[in-house]
């Protein structure tokens, strides 16, 4: 009893160290956050021309005073233009903190992105020295491709792709509407914004667009305050904001999580029909299989801050290699399985994220546990041309990539 | 003019909104009094009949309410020890309520509640005392239902020890062979609760609700704060309790899959009122309520083979404190008809042991 006891507890003088050591790291990531760089800086180039989004080994950490959390820890994958991307994944897993990372939300100085880069291909107007759109001799705006790397943007120079160009639908509607303002001023911002020469009445023309894209009828919605509409409503107002400055990347985060089944339907209705009508991708992160499935053409499944399995829809449920994601979608009750069984369940919890093990995360709950996953972490195995594994037992199947 | 409009058109029912309901409620005050004379079934753990329960919205100065919001309408069902009642219903379908008003956390407004033999409906709270020993609750969030400032141990030692369950020594032995029946160690017993992931506080609160063995537990969406890794191993342990102390649950989930997984019969709920009612078998091979069919079409398929067809509901449930008129589904049903605007539809038994209240299966047969 005694052992478990110290194992849990730290003394003030470790805690002490551990402040001053995260102190001095958390100095330094946030001078460079908040540096002055010029845009040459983080200009950088796609590895794929198809991707809009490349996540290559990501690190997100937060400096805690128990130790430092590695809540994103060497994460990469790839959102293709016009595709639905699904996060799948536990709580705790980082599906949302490299979501945040994406759009530099990571709440500073505990949160840093520590490593790795985010590579986004933005479309931006034409921008002077000082970052003002500027005019063409017709008076018209003009855009340009460039290829940002997000990671190592000065925090300053965010606001070229956040919310103009990546879109975040947050899971809780009610706390991410501001309650004292009405919808209409709240949409109206958004193209007074980031719309360059936008007047009052032009942005009311969009919102007023939008909130139809989305099903709403804007005469009683424009002017009415969050607290007047219902859950659903809510969630279809957040998703014509994210609509209204024309994103190429809506990152939709647990967006039916707080909604009934019938009113989660209808959004992920209006999600499919919107990704139709508008030139995007979406990121979608949810841990509900049964969403991602209908939903995802290519699936992401993480565990304990790591890309354990990735490949499309098809490939992740119908032939699925990593244990977890086995055992994810064995413990799932569903309206087919026979209920006589005994539901099958993965033992055990996720590990601390502090001082996480060098061997596999998996290790402690695997049933297909084998010698050499006490080794080293197992890297990404490729068992097809799209179909991407991070466990030991297919080692053998193909090469290391 | 309005003569001439007239002609022609088809002649549609006139419906008196006021008389239909004024008879609808002198019918059901009859059945409610009919009913509620029967004597008790001696094979259920617990019966409940025609149990309403109303909050007041507005009163006069003088405590009069003029207004009040129907949370829970005439729902009626039993059940036998061992097995498992699902109540399934999108938010503010008032299924936590009636959960509630079964332990008497809410005083019913109407009903009866006969808990093993005894009409506990208009029990004080010192009558309910020797009750609460036998119905015990388990609460949807594991971490606002645990005393932050108490250890495990002393969670689990205190109602052993209020309800005299064991003798005074004993208590220690007790719990912890109540936490190894839950799948907590024994290490635990001197931990506070902020030390525990969501799936272990939630192991806590089901060993605190079973530490004075009672007859029937109440699980309040017991899962859903949950991820399916550890949501699969809550239900395993509930289903195994089950087994071992021949329970009676209420299971009130919004799930439909889990609910399907651990029930033995299921009752849908919506706006307050039930809409259907019968064995799990029944309900899910042949779901007989537009409501059922359109919420078990609603629920997502892992599976990316398969396409649904799938019953899309319009609009948003209903404010509770202003239900519609006739059948509480008719705005948002697909096959509504006028008659569903005006009449609320009779809750009938359309095959063996399956109760729904819809006015097309009425016409049917």
């Amino acid at each position: 009893m005694a052992k478990e006891k110290t194992k849990n507890y730290l003394s003030g003088k470790e805690i002490r160290a551990i402040s001053k050591a995260n102190a001095k790291e958390m100095k330094r990531l946030e001078a460079y956050k908040n540096r002055k760089a010029d845009e040459s800086e983080f200009l950088s180039a796609m590895k794929d021309d198809e991707n809009i989004l490349e996540i290559e080994d990501l690190h997100t950490f937060f400096f805690t005073e128990q130790g430092v959390v590695k809540a994103v820890n060497g994460v990469s994958y790839n959102v293709p233009k016009n595709a639905v991307v699904g996060v799948v994944g536990e709580s705790g897993c980082g599906k949302s903190v490299t979501s945040m990372s994406v759009m530099r939300l990571i709440q500073g100085p505990t949160g840093q992105i520590v490593d790795g880069s985010i590579r986004f291909k933005s479309s931006d107007y034409k921008r002077d020295k000082k970052g003002n759109p500027v005019a063409n001799a017709n008076g018209e705006f003009e855009t340009e491709e460039k290829v940002y790397d997000i990671a190592k943007m000065p925090i300053h120079e965010i606001h070229r792709i956040r919310g103009k160009q990546i879109a975040m639908i947050f899971q809780e509607p009610m706390t991410s509407l501001n309650p004292v303002f009405t919808i209409g001023q709240q949409l109206d911002e958004v193209t007074l914004l980031h719309v360059p020469g936008a007047t009052k009445e032009m942005a009311k023309a969009k919102s007023e667009d939008m909130l139809r894209l989305v099903g709403i009828i804007p005469e009683n919605v424009y002017g009415a305050f969050p607290h007047e509409l219902s859950g659903g409503m809510r969630q279809r107002v957040m998703i014509a904001m994210a609509l209204a400055a024309e994103p190429r990347l809506i990152i939709a985060d647990e967006p039916t999580t707080a909604l009934d089944v019938t009113i989660q339907a209808q959004i992920l209705d209006l999600l499919q029909d919107i990704k139709n009508k508008i030139d995007g991708s979406i990121l979608l992160i949810t841990h509900d299989l049964g969403v991602i499935a209908e939903m995802a053409d290519y699936v992401v499944v993480m565990y304990a801050g790591k890309v354990i399995e990735k490949g499309t829809v098809f490939e992740i449920f119908q032939d699925p290699r990593h244990p977890y994601t086995i055992g994810l979608q064995k413990s799932k009750p569903t309206m087919t399985l026979d209920d006589n069984t005994e539901l099958y369940n993965i033992p055990g919890n996720v590990p601390n994220p502090i001082n996480m093990p060098s061997h596999c995360y998996f290790k402690e709950r695997c049933a297909k546990c084998t010698a050499k996953c006490s080794g080293e972490y197992p890297g990404m195995v490729q068992v097809s041309p799209t179909h991407f594994v991070a466990c030991h037992l297919y080692d053998e199947e193909s090469n290391n990539v | 003019m309005s003569e001439k409009k007239m002609v022609g058109t088809v002649e549609t029912p006139v419906y008196d909104d006021e008389a239909l309901a004024r008879a609808y409620r002198e019918k059901r005050a009859r059945q409610i009094e009919e009913d509620c004379a029967q004597p008790f079934d001696p094979d259920c753990v617990l019966e409940v009949r025609h149990l309403r329960k109303c909050f007041p919205l507005k009163t006069t100065i003088s405590g009069k309410v003029t207004k009040e919001l129907v949370a829970v309408d005439d729902v009626s069902f039993k059940l036998k020890a061992g097995e498992t009642l699902g109540i399934v219903g999108e938010s503010g379908c008032g299924k936590t309520t009636a959960g509630r008003a079964i332990l008497k956390l809410h005083q019913p407004t109407g009903g009866q509640i006969i808990f093993d033999g005894q009409d506990i409906t208009n029990y004080t709270p010192k009558q309910m005392r020797e009750i609460r020993k036998q119905m015990q609750i388990i609460f949807q969030d594991p971490y606002s239902s645990l005393p932050p400032r108490d250890t495990v141990g002393g969670i689990l030692s205190e109602p052993v020890e209020v309800h005299k369950i064991v003798p005074k020594d004993r208590i220690k032995d007790y719990v912890l062979d109540l936490m190894d029946k839950c799948g907590l160690r024994d290490y635990y017993f001197e931990r506070y609760p902020h030390e525990f992931s969501g799936g272990q506080r939630q192991r806590i609160c089901i060993a605190r609700a079973l530490s004075v063995n009672p007859k029937l537990v109440i699980c309040d969406e017991p899962v859903s704060a949950l991820d399916v890794s550890i949501q699969a191993q809550i239900i395993n342990l509930l289903k195994k309790l089950q087994r071992d102390m021949n329970l009676a649950y209420v299971f009130i989930s919004h799930d439909l899959s889990v609910v399907k997984f651990i029930s033995d019969k299921i009752l849908v709920m919506y706006l307050g009122a039930v809409m259907e009612f019968g064995t799990k078998e029944d309900i899910f091979r042949n779901p007989l309520h537009p409501y059922t069919k359109a919420l078990f079409s609603a629920v997502p398929n892992p599976d990316p083979t398969a396409k649904m067809e799938r019953i899309k509901l319009e609009g948003d449930i209903p404010s509770p404190a202003n239900p519609p008129k006739g059948c509480r589904f008719h705005t948002r049903c697909p096959y509504a008809k006028e008659v569903c605007k005006h009449v609320p539809p009779e809750y009938l038994e359309h095959e063996p042991g399956h109760f729904a209240a819809c006015h097309l299966l009425e016409e049917q047969k």
